[in-house]
């Protein structure tokens, strides 16, 4: 079986005991997050809670992970979430290699463990490790000491920090210093079963089925990559920022000021908000770094921050901490994000619970008192440094979060949860999407928590469209195709291990290279039509686990401010998104996804992937629920 | 002339695609554990490719009880005769930055043959780290570099 390593690990924590299983039987699944899906459909039922043994947490790298495909570093995390829903969120950095090199295609875990350890995998050997000395570490150490400890510098590693261990609800798995699998609280599961990290050393490798071909065709899609404008100055002479922050976001329209609040861009001076970044770069700026063999090399910026200490930084923690949080210093920006990583803090459900307080202490609802005596003051430091470490360490007002913004605002009262910006009880993702339908769309009814499938702009994930209007932002038409395309084809590279940044930076944006890359690899000829198919029963998979879990049309909705407020800057200035159309939006992508009119995937759509026992296993557990 | 792998070690980016390229030529599989040259990483953010320095007076060779290891002088590199070779791995204690390697897969001593004069690492190397040069020229760029900087400060001292 080329290009597959073959076999599944299963560890069992509350044994103390692993085994492996053949993965064979998951091949139309392909791999990744596409097999993690699977696996989670079969072993959870409805009647399992997150935080329960029973619950799983897979580690998916693709099957192109550790292979030589660019960009293809990736490694799905998916779990079912403290939220009560399918969690699948992806990391880079070195560890999917790892365990790819260590003979695996996919890690389960299960069970849970009766005090804190860590798993030593090496080929085929598991060790369950003490991890008393490691437990409240922060993400930057924890491999450093991991590593120190088993005496290896070559181990890679996925842990969590203090975030997950107190079972916060967005906290994340994290590599290291660099990578997150960041939204949907995968640290938290991980966390409830006292596992402190993974630490993995592989030396099997993975076999290609066509070596030459492949190695040749890699080889050529990295050169294609390598023209693009943006890399052709090298990674170590990037000494200043790679974009203006304050121009990109604002140009764009994407940039949501506060609590999604209505603000006059001119008189905030909008364009010019942050201040102090080249000053800051100049000082504390070490270096760019990526992932395991990838061609682009330098999405994070390390930096060594005076406060905050040494860490990473990816593009996510720029607009959050500072436009989110009316913060316009560069240096509290960067020091919050750090202890975000730090912490295991996803930086997305963080900062918006930081805006989520700051608006409600602007109109009033809450004072100081509520706040363990410190004012949520907008934009002030105090405010969101010492919140991020309340929710960390679950102290005071921290305590409030636990579960989430919307959780916490049912906790506060007073009318707070109008202003809980979630969908699904999770805090919404990083880009004003009142004028841009798509993004509406997919944030409203994806599958699985984090804010829709997008990583990017609605113009570069309408890849593959073919029809202008659909592609224009603001417009309705064509939109319900375009996310369902475009949703099948991010979950694509989740199944390869590819990054969803290769189709920012790949000339032709389109899979033809890395599908090819598959065939070679497992020898297994297989069209890009072949691949959306599968990705396709991955999400119907990903669809009927939700509705189990009692998800349903009216779940698949945006807070009431999406529709009753317009962006108040930008390209689209005024839009706002009409419920009416935005039903009917929900309509047509129902009907294109095979699901019926409240968002229940269809049996002739089970049956069209080849879903027929799990079909059975849909109805059965839907009955249950019912009874 | 005999040409020579060049590493700039300021432009690597630590993304280790030179050892699975490597393991991929001459183990026939993507597993950088069997790869010639090594990547360490001794901060995260940083990368040392190490590899065969195909020393004029190899002391692997120097060690060597059955004389397996010499010099090809024409493709200028350190050659293993595993034909000759017995597995004892006394090259790999003796070579003095651990470049010798001990392939416990394939269970004998690997090192970097630069690919029979066409090393696929510097084929595959995304920002040049890895050149493959000829063997004078092996200083040239940070001699150039250095100049640059003397002449700069020269200039401001004048």
């Amino acid at each position: 079986m080329p290009g597959w390593s073959g076999k599944i690990l299963r560890v069992d924590l509350t044994k103390g005991e692993f085994s492996t299983v053949p993965t064979a039987p998951y091949q139309s699944f392909i791999g990744g997050r596409g097999i993690n899906v699977k696996i989670l459909y079969d072993e959870v039922g409805p009647e399992v809670a997150p935080f329960d043994r029973e619950n799983r947490l897979l580690f998916g790298p693709g099957v192109l992970t550790g292979t030589l495909t660019p960009t293809a570093s990736r490694t799905t995390v998916t779990t079912l979430c403290p939220n009560g829903i399918i969690g699948s969120s992806a990391l880079g950095e070195y560890i999917g290699a790892e365990i790819r090199h260590a003979g695996y295609d996919n890690i389960i875990v299960q069970g849970k463990s009766d005090k804190p350890v860590y798993l030593y995998v090496h080929d085929d050997v598991v060790e369950f490790r003490d991890a008393a000395k490691v437990w409240g570490s922060g993400t930057v150490e924890t491999p450093r000491l991991i590593r120190k400890e088993i005496g290896d510098p070559d181990i890679q590693v996925v842990c969590i920090g203090p975030a997950g261990e107190n079972l916060v609800s967005f906290a994340c798995v994290r590599t290291g210093i660099q990578s997150a699998s960041g939204r949907g609280g995968m640290g938290a599961v991980m966390g409830s079963k006292n596992l402190k990290a993974i630490a993995v050393r592989g030396k099997r490798g993975i076999e290609i089925a066509r070596l030459e071909e492949f190695l040749k065709v890699a080889g050529e899609t990295s050169q294609a990559l390598l023209k693009h404008p943006a890399l052709q100055i090298p990674v170590t002479k990037m000494s200043s920022l790679a974009t203006d922050l304050n121009d990109s976001p604002n140009k764009r329209g994407v940039a949501v000021f506060g609590n999604w609040e209505e603000v006059d861009w001119d008189e905030i001076d909008a364009k010019n908000y942050v201040l102090g970044g080249r000053e800051y770069y100049e000082k504390y700026y070490l270096a760019r770094v990526g992932c395991a063999g990838c061609p682009i090399s330098r999405c994070y910026r390390i930096c060594d921050d005076p406060e905050a200490g040494i860490g990473a930084a990816k593009c996510y923690s720029q607009p959050m901490f500072t436009f989110r949080v009316w913060n316009r210093d560069w240096q509290v920006m960067e020091a919050a994000g750090h202890y975000c990583n730090t912490y295991g803090l996803d930086i997305l459900s963080t900062a918006n619970i930081i805006a989520f307080l700051m608006e409600l202490y602007h109109r009033g609802i809450i004072t100081e008192k509520d706040t363990d005596g410190i004012a949520m003051k907008r934009g002030d430091k105090e405010a969101i440094i010492a919140t991020i470490h309340k929710l960390a360490f679950q102290e005071g007002y921290g305590k409030l979060f636990r579960d989430g913004v919307l959780a916490g605002a049912r906790l506060i009262g007073r009318g707070a949860e109008e202003f809980a910006m979630a969908v699904k009880g999770q805090e919404l993702g990083l880009h004003e999407f009142r004028g841009r339908r798509g993004t509406a769309l997919a944030q409203a009814a994806a599958t699985k928590l984090g804010g829709g499938e997008y990583p990017h702009g609605e113009s570069v994930w309408s890849i593959g469209s073919k029809s202008k209007e659909a592609v224009y932002p603001p417009s309705y038409e064509g939109k319900a195709e375009m996310v369902w395309e475009g949703v099948n084809t991010y979950k694509i590279t989740d199944m390869l291990g590819l990054c969803k940044n290769y189709f920012a930076w790949a000339p032709d944006r389109s899979l033809e290279y890395p599908v090819r890359l598959f065939s070679l690899a497992t020898g297994v000829d297989t069209s890009i039509e072949d691949m959306l198919t599968s990705a396709q029963r991955v999400q119907t998979l990903e669809r009927a686990f939700d509705v189990m879990r009692g998800i349903r049309r009216q779940d698949d909705t945006l807070p009431k401010r999406m529709f009753d407020t317009v962006v108040p800057g930008g390209p689209f200035k005024g839009e706002k998104i009409e419920k009416v159309k935005f039903d009917k939006l929900l309509d047509e992508y129902y009907e294109v996804a095979g699901w019926d009119e409240d968002g229940v995937p269809r049996k002739e759509t089970f049956a069209k992937y080849g879903l027929e026992s799990e079909w059975e296993t849909f109805e059965k557990r839907l009955k249950v629920n019912k009874g | 002339m005999a040409k020579a792998l060049k590493i700039d070690l300021e432009k690597c980016v630590g993304c280790r695609t030179c050892e699975m390229v490597c393991s991929a030529k001459h183990a026939g599989i993507i597993n950088p554990f069997q790869s010639r040259i090594k990547v360490i990483r001794e901060q995260e953010w940083e990368g040392v490719p190490m590899t065969c320095a195909q020393c004029e007076d190899p002391q692997c060779g120097a060690v060597c009880p059955v004389k397996a290891i010499s010099r090809d002088e024409v493709l200028g590199r350190v050659v293993i005769d595993y034909d000759r070779c017995i597995g004892c791995r006394m090259c790999v204690t003796a070579c003095p930055f651990g470049l010798m390697n001990f392939d416990s897969v394939a269970k004998r001593v690997t090192k970097c043959d630069l690919c029979d004069g066409d090393p696929e690492c510097a084929k595959f190397c995304f920002y040049k780290t890895l050149t493959y040069v000829d063997v004078s020229e092996l200083g040239d760029g940070k001699r150039r570099t250095a100049a640059e900087l003397l002449s700069r400060l020269v200039r401001k001292t004048a």
